[in-house]
């Protein structure tokens, strides 16, 4: 496993929670870097983490949009055959009516 | 006659001095604004009671079993704090199982750029946390880190996450400093809006921000697995509340296990809550909090929350100059979580300019990242001062 190693203040003074400014001037020094890291490790961190979860949200949307808007254009073309072949059975239907009727008027004129 | 004066010593009525009378008058208050006012009655409400009765003398009912040399000698308080928070700290995090059950993060997925939001609003905590630090230049010996950090955490305005800390790093101010957070969290409507105001103008505060899309089942399930994975990657401290966090909200979007659901959101969630806020209660004894260190706290708590709110807006501000679509910046106000109480005062501030603006949706956003953010500032607090 591979471990990072650093001279953190906290290996100069002890336990950094037990630290307190004024208490002596080597203590305060390190307790002052020891604050400073942890500010910019801290709000860096939570930046970054935050950052990335907005990347992954705005990827996701993304995502979610073109599959809705693929299926809908899909659902969509799969209604403009429906119709077309409403169409065609509609104009079959009516075609057959009219040679019926034809039928039925040549008929009558007999 | 000697048994009488014995009993008469061993009565509280002959032990309360004036500290511990101030201290009831504090716990009869904060029951009467819960009851009366409604103020955050859920917390506010437990711990008054709390404070009740840890001030009435020799009750014993907080002696920790580190105090007492054993559990048998302990108070039910002091058990629930040394188990419940101070030693295995498993409230918190129960507490967060229940939050997830009941959070939604829709409004986040559908605007990803109010995490931003969430982000800024964090400064508050840095700024409490060296305010905290800065004192001890006045006054030497003031606050160590880990009280620094305790205290600056409750500018992130999440009660369960300050307490989760505090108990880690400084369970000695953990009392004060879950009591400030609540109390200023139950203040929100009161802190917030004169800020709100004073940071913003009119035409901004009527900004009347897009619809969001819809945001599907299957993206709020992903999401915050997704969030997990990455957070305690990176800090894997804040591993407690944010697993519980998003082992509840799976729970209640999977759909497939409603009992637990429930179970979290309300039965888990309300033992959780009673357990947290009497015990939290019972840590404000008159000797620990009749001390400067108090006030001071009180004023940078304050503090946090002030600039937890004004960083907020400015940086909702900030991002319109690059925005097509702009962003209310009341909405920014909203990042430092105190969920919902935070967004509901965005909606409403945004109400009062334009009745048809409805913020609520959009500030719930900043309001949900919030908490994840003061959470992992906690996690990190946590990795480099525990």
């Amino acid at each position: 496993m591979m471990e990072l190693h650093f001279d953190s203040p906290s290996l100069v003074a002890g336990n950094p929670n037990n630290l307190k400014f004024g208490s002596n001037g080597a203590i305060s020094e390190a307790l002052i870097n020891q604050s400073l890291i942890t500010t910019a490790i801290g709000a860096g961190t939570t930046v970054c983490l935050l950052i990335i979860l907005m990347i992954v949200s705005f990827l996701m949307g993304w995502v979610s949009t073109t599959f809705t808007s693929l299926t809908s254009k899909t659902s969509q073309d799969d209604e403009s055959d429906k119709a077309d072949e409403n169409r065609a059975r509609a104009a079959v239907v009516v075609a057959s009516i009219l040679k019926s009727s034809k039928e039925y008027d040549r008929g009558n004129s007999n | 006659m000697s048994e009488l004066v014995d009993f008469l010593n061993s009565t509280g009525l002959l032990n309360i001095d004036w500290r511990d009378a101030i201290m009831l008058a504090v716990g009869l208050v904060l029951v009467f604004l819960a009851i009366t006012k409604q103020w955050e009655p859920y917390e506010l409400l437990p711990i008054g009671l709390g404070i009740l009765i840890v001030n009435l003398p020799l009750t014993g009912i907080a002696i920790s079993p580190s105090e007492s040399g054993g559990t048998q000698g302990a108070g039910i308080f002091g058990v629930i704090f040394h188990y419940g928070l101070s030693f295995w700290n498993i409230l918190p995090p129960v507490i967060f199982l229940g939050i997830g059950a009941l959070t939604d993060f829709g409004p986040l997925i559908s605007n990803p750029k109010t995490l931003l939001l969430g982000a800024a609003a964090q400064i508050g905590i840095f700024v409490a946390f060296w305010g905290a630090l800065g004192l001890n230049f006045f006054a030497a010996d003031t606050f160590s880190l880990g009280e620094a950090a305790s205290i600056g955490i409750i500018g992130g305005a999440d009660g369960p996450t300050t307490i989760f800390l505090s108990a880690n790093l400084a369970p000695d101010i953990l009392g004060i400093t879950a009591v400030i957070a609540y109390t200023y969290m139950a203040a929100v409507p009161f802190i917030q809006p004169p800020i709100m105001k004073l940071l913003t103008t009119k035409k901004e505060r009527s900004i009347v921000m897009k619809p969001v899309r819809e945001v599907s089942k299957t993206e709020k399930m992903i999401f915050p697995i997704i969030a997990l994975i990455i957070i305690l990657l990176v800090v894997p401290r804040a591993a407690p509340l944010i697993s519980m966090l998003v082992v509840g909200n799976i729970f209640k979007e999977s759909g497939v296990v409603p009992r637990l659901t429930s179970a979290a959101s309300n039965e888990l969630l309300n033992i959780a809550t009673i357990l947290l806020m009497l015990t939290v209660g019972t840590q404000l004894q008159a000797d620990l909090v009749f001390r400067l260190e108090t006030v001071l706290i009180l004023v940078l708590g304050l503090v946090a929350f002030a600039a937890g709110t004004t960083g907020g807006i400015l940086f909702a501000k900030f991002m319109n100059l690059f925005l097509k679509d702009k962003i209310n910046p009341l909405i920014g106000s909203a990042g430092v979580s105190a969920v919902p109480m935070a967004a509901r005062i965005s909606h409403h501030m945004g109400q009062q300019e334009n009745p048809n603006n409805f913020l609520l949706h959009h500030a719930l956003g900043p309001n949900v990242a919030g908490v994840i953010g003061s959470a992992v500032v906690a996690g990190v607090f946590l990795s480099l001062i525990g």
